[in-house]
């Protein structure tokens, strides 16, 4: 009898305990991947900036990583408004993955809300190889496709490989001959070019600086629209000609079944959070660049990029059909 | 004459065959049917290699006829008891994420102990709950980790 | 280069930063000794206190919080089984047995010394000669990874007993199989994966080494109750369990296992594609092949050596994949790719230049994660005792905790409810398994393995266009093929050697 009635009261001061998180957090961040991802620092960042200029008063963050990201998309449809308010951040592969098929799910099925943040696709090759310009480059393609070995830091019909696809495209050539060498992760990308496996890198330009800036490698070209502002010295594949651009965006989504008034609100707050000083701050040292898009603007490049994307890949032959 | 030593690399011959099965039928990406070594390979190789090895495994088992060793006889009971940690344990996971964390924790701290043969009223409650709260703070409110507090009521 | 290094002291020996690095090792080791939360974890939960205490000071945290997810790491592996971080399986192996044989602290005396010196080693060779082994780094290219995996696949000959060869190589062979498991990352194709969305990914080694080693464990002990022929508790002259005490014998017995598995993890670990985890199997084997006769039969039941030579070669991994990280700018792991994020958004940029350019910053890294060696051993030798005494649990609580600590361990990872069912099934699996007397080992091995071994072969091929030459092209590469082929074939020149006796005996009964 003893037993049971203090069963009893430490159910309910379990489930006290239980219940007061949910009371707690203002704005909840999904994260479709681990910590210490891409996906992940942007959310903390965000949330972080959000909180420190009072535009917040506070923010929880929930890894569910899985599925390559469908498994949090899932959630988010699921749980609609039920939980409260909830953002998930995503990027590019959300329409990558799309359309090849590896989620079930694309951005229709989510309200996008707004695009933060920009990273652009970049080319790299060692201090010391005998490309000097990206034209180089396509004219060694051009006489022999297999020559030029391209390395990447994610699989094979994944980012990396599709912008240096694309970009080969652009100069005429044909994208499927693009001898792609994927490797687990950046790292081990950039691993591979300065031990002279191979010739030319593909990867995000915040990656390629990196190695850039420590002297044993040179940008060739970045896939950015236009000059960028603070590395106007690397050549935009337009400037040189090339009919081709590409950013991997990252920004934030929300449940489907949104109110308006709530869009509204979240998009507001971010718009407010892209002028303060505390996002500056961990814009700078992340090395992002911003990108503020929001509702409209934001679903219309997603479907450029979806078209564009979906293009590149039937080619390629990662899509069947 | 069953000999015990037969029974493990019979099971794995069943396994790497079915493995086998599913790996000559890998759906090859188009770009693929024309390069030698592709994702089907490696899995191919593996199975084949499987197979030789159980097969003569068996082969030098039945030369062997070892002569039948004891086997140590399991326990009812224990084995009882293991079975049960197996369903208790595949019932945690089933809790956890409707009833939260807490709950589930502490319900399976206590049917653990209970199943290994603690029957002592301080020890199933004491080394059980406070277990539970303890992670659970250290998790959410310390580290920051987010814990579900259970689907059935949110 | 002294000048460095007293510049790399002033700043270590600064009160706040002594603190830094005490509570890292602490919350470090902490987090370590949960399973599901290891390093990478554990430093990207720190990385936004580090943003506000500044970039030296960040840097002597996360090196504290390193090498205690480590040490923690090596903790649950020797005290329960359970292998959290993939550098200390290899531990488990001698570690768990002595544990088992009331000899806990005894084990993680041995692995705090053995990873102080690996990393004291490493530490050493990295202040004397990163730049040239910048230019190590770099040498290795996928056709060199290819064959340095396949030795430690044949390192698999090591773990076997006469008679178990077959039987590993069947569990070798299903870890294999585990790894294709998932979407091919060479072309994109699912493999295995029966619709499942949560199989996408494939499985992580983490659920695999919970349930294999932990799980297995301790549901084999409640099936199989043991006598604990070795546990002699009321023998007086039985040191207890908490007794850290180590003697002459033993010191001098293990000090060049030390010092050989310290030097061989350093290299590896030197590597950006080759860590902590395949240092430590390579080190094992490599020492169980050179121990003499009488001590190589006690690998896998409880030798000092099999623990230290492991212990040793992941620290020194890990202080040699500093080399790539603070030279080329080059991350080897999660970890230090972690790392590598920090130093940026300190405003340091890694590489060649990070030398000429910032002296202070490249040792003042360099003699912080010393310290943060040095602290850890201080630390957690008094705490020892503790730790071990765990395992005086009564077992009915001490099981149940194990069962608990796994499966959250690998839910806190994914946050995936199916990961735990594929637990249980693996559990069952093991469990089964080991009844029929199969060895665990070689089926973590060729699981952790394979995919790396994969991914290598399949990019060698690529960049080869085709052609298999890639394995006696470059002279690195085919020597260490060579070697692997030795080692593959050693036990068979043993085995050969043992049969041409055993006929000769029985031919000489014969004509008796």
């Amino acid at each position: 009898m003893t037993m049971f009635k203090s069963l009893k009261r430490s159910v309910l001061a379990a489930s006290l305990l239980v219940a007061s998180p949910l009371a707690l957090a203002n704005l909840h961040f999904l994260v479709p991947g681990g910590p210490g991802g891409g996906w992940d620092t942007t959310a903390r960042g965000v949330g972080e900036a959000m909180v420190k200029a009072g535009i917040e008063d506070n923010a929880s963050f929930q890894n569910m990583s899985g599925g390559g990201g469908g498994r949090a998309i899932a959630y988010l449809i699921e749980s609609g408004t039920k939980k409260g308010d909830m953002l998930m951040v995503n990027s590019t592969p959300i329409v990558l993955r799309a359309l090849s098929g590896k989620i079930p799910y694309s951005y229709r099925d989510l309200t996008p809300v707004a695009s933060m943040i920009a990273d652009y696709g970049a080319f790299v090759v060692r201090n010391d190889s005998p490309f000097k310009t990206w034209q180089d480059v396509i004219d060694a393609m051009k006489k022999d496709p297999g020559s030029v070995k391209v390395a990447g830091g994610s699989a094979r019909g994944s980012m990396d490989h599709l912008v240096a696809a694309q970009a080969v495209k652009a100069a005429g050539l044909d994208g499927r001959r693009l001898r792609y060498i994927p490797y687990d992760a950046g790292g081990k990308a950039k691993a591979g070019l300065l031990s002279g496996e191979v010739n030319l890198l593909s990867t995000g330009l915040s990656e390629a600086l990196e190695v850039a800036n420590g002297g044993q490698a040179r940008i060739l070209a970045v896939t950015s629209a236009d000059k960028l502002p603070d590395y106007p010295a690397i050549p935009t594949l337009k400037s040189l000609g090339y009919d081709m651009e590409f950013v991997n965006w990252r920004g934030f989504f929300a449940t489907p079944d949104l109110p308006a008034d709530k869009l509204a609100e979240y998009t507001e707050k971010l718009r407010k959070l892209q002028q303060t000083p505390e996002w500056e701050a961990v814009r700078a040292r992340n090395g992002w660049l911003n990108l503020f898009q929001e509702k409209e603007a934001f679903i219309k490049s997603l479907e450029q990029q979806e078209a564009q994307l979906r293009v590149v890949m039937k080619e390629l032959g990662f899509i069947r059909g | 004459m069953l000999n015990r030593e037969l029974i493990g690399p019979s099971l794995f011959l069943v396994l790497f065959t079915l493995y086998a099965l599913v790996a000559w039928q890998i759906p090859l990406m188009p770009f693929e049917e024309y390069e030698s070594v592709t994702s089907a390979t490696l899995p191919k190789v593996y199975a084949v290699f499987g197979i030789v090895v159980c097969v003569l495994s068996i082969g030098a088992n039945l030369l062997k006829q070892a002569p039948a060793e004891k086997a140590e006889l399991l326990s009812k009971g224990n084995l009882l008891r293991t079975f049960a940690l197996l369903v208790l344990m595949v019932a945690y996971s089933a809790m956890l994420e409707p009833f939260g964390f807490l709950i589930a924790t502490s319900a399976f701290l206590i049917t653990g102990f209970f199943i290994m043969g603690e029957r002592r009223k301080a020890v199933l409650l004491f080394a059980s709950v406070p277990v539970a709260v303890v992670f659970w703070f250290l998790m959410t409110q310390v580290l920051g980790i987010y814990l579900v507090p259970g689907n059935l009521w949110s | 280069m002294l000048d460095g290094i007293m510049l790399g002291l002033s700043t270590v020996l600064d009160w706040n930063n002594l603190l830094y690095v005490i509570v890292g090792c602490f919350v470090g080791t902490f987090i370590g000794m949960l399973p599901g939360l290891g390093p990478i974890t554990a430093i990207a939960l720190m990385i936004p206190i580090t943003y506000s205490i500044g970039a030296d000071s960040g840097m002597i945290l996360m090196a504290g919080v390193y090498y205690g997810a480590i040490f923690g790491g090596s903790t649950s592996s020797i005290l329960i089984n359970a292998p959290g971080v993939a550098g200390t399986v290899a531990s488990s192996f001698d570690g768990y047995p002595l544990a088992k044989q009331g000899k806990a602290g005894k084990a993680l005396a041995i692995a705090a010394y053995s990873s102080f010196i690996g990393g004291t080693i490493g530490a050493i060779l990295l202040m004397v000669a990163a730049p040239l082994l910048a230019k190590v780094s770099l040498s290795f290219q996928s056709p060199d990874y290819v064959v340095l995996m396949f030795l430690g696949l044949t390192a698999i000959a090591a773990f076997s007993n006469k008679g178990q060869f077959l039987k590993a190589m069947m569990m070798t062979v299903f870890g294999l199989m585990l790894a294709t498991v998932g979407i091919d990352p060479s072309s994109g194709t699912e493999r295995f994966t029966f619709g499942q969305a949560d199989l996408l990914d494939g499985i992580s080694f983490l659920l695999v080494a919970m349930a294999t080693f932990a799980l297995a464990e301790a549901l084999i002990n409640v099936a199989r109750p043991e006598a604990e022929p070795d546990k002699k508790i009321d023998d007086p002259d039985t040191p207890k369990i908490g007794s850290t005490k180590l003697t002459k014998e033993e010191v001098k017995d293990m000090a060049p296992v030390v010092g050989r598995s310290s030097l061989l993890g350093f290299i590896v670990g030197v590597l950006p594609g080759a860590g902590a985890t395949i240092a430590s199997f390579m080190a094992y084997a490599t020492e169980r092949n050179l121990a003499p006769k009488a001590l190589k039969d006690k690998f896998g039941k409880g030798s000092m050596r099999g623990l230290a030579a492991p212990e040793s070669a992941n620290n020194a991994a890990c202080t040699g994949s500093f080399v790539p990280l603070l030279t080329l700018g080059i991350p080897g792991s999660g970890t230090t790719a972690i790392m590598l994020g920090a130093l940026i958004a300190y405003g340091i940029q890694p590489g060649p230049m990070l030398m000429q350019e910032n002296p202070s910053v490249f040792w003042a890294v360099i003699v912080s994660m010393y310290f943060g060696n040095i602290v850890l051993l201080i630390l957690n030798l008094p705490l020892i005792p503790y730790f071990a005494k765990v395992l005086a649990m009564p077992k009915s609580v001490l099981t149940v905790m194990i069962l608990f600590f796994s499966l959250i361990g690998v839910y806190l990872v994914s946050f995936n409810t199916f990961d735990l069912f594929m637990m249980v099934g693996f559990a069952l699996v093991a469990l089964v398994l080991r009844l029929l007397a199969f060895p665990m080992a070689p089926l973590l091995l060729g699981f952790i393995l394979g995919d790396m071994i994969e991914r290598n072969f399949r990019r060698a091929m690529m960049i080869s266009d085709g052609s298999l030459s890639f394995l006696w092209d470059r002279p690195l590469t085919l020597s260490i093929f060579v070697i692997s082929i030795l080692v593959l074939l050693f036990p068979l020149k043993d085995y050969i050697v043992q049969r041409r006796k055993e006929k000769a005996a029985t031919q000489a009964e014969q004509h008796a």
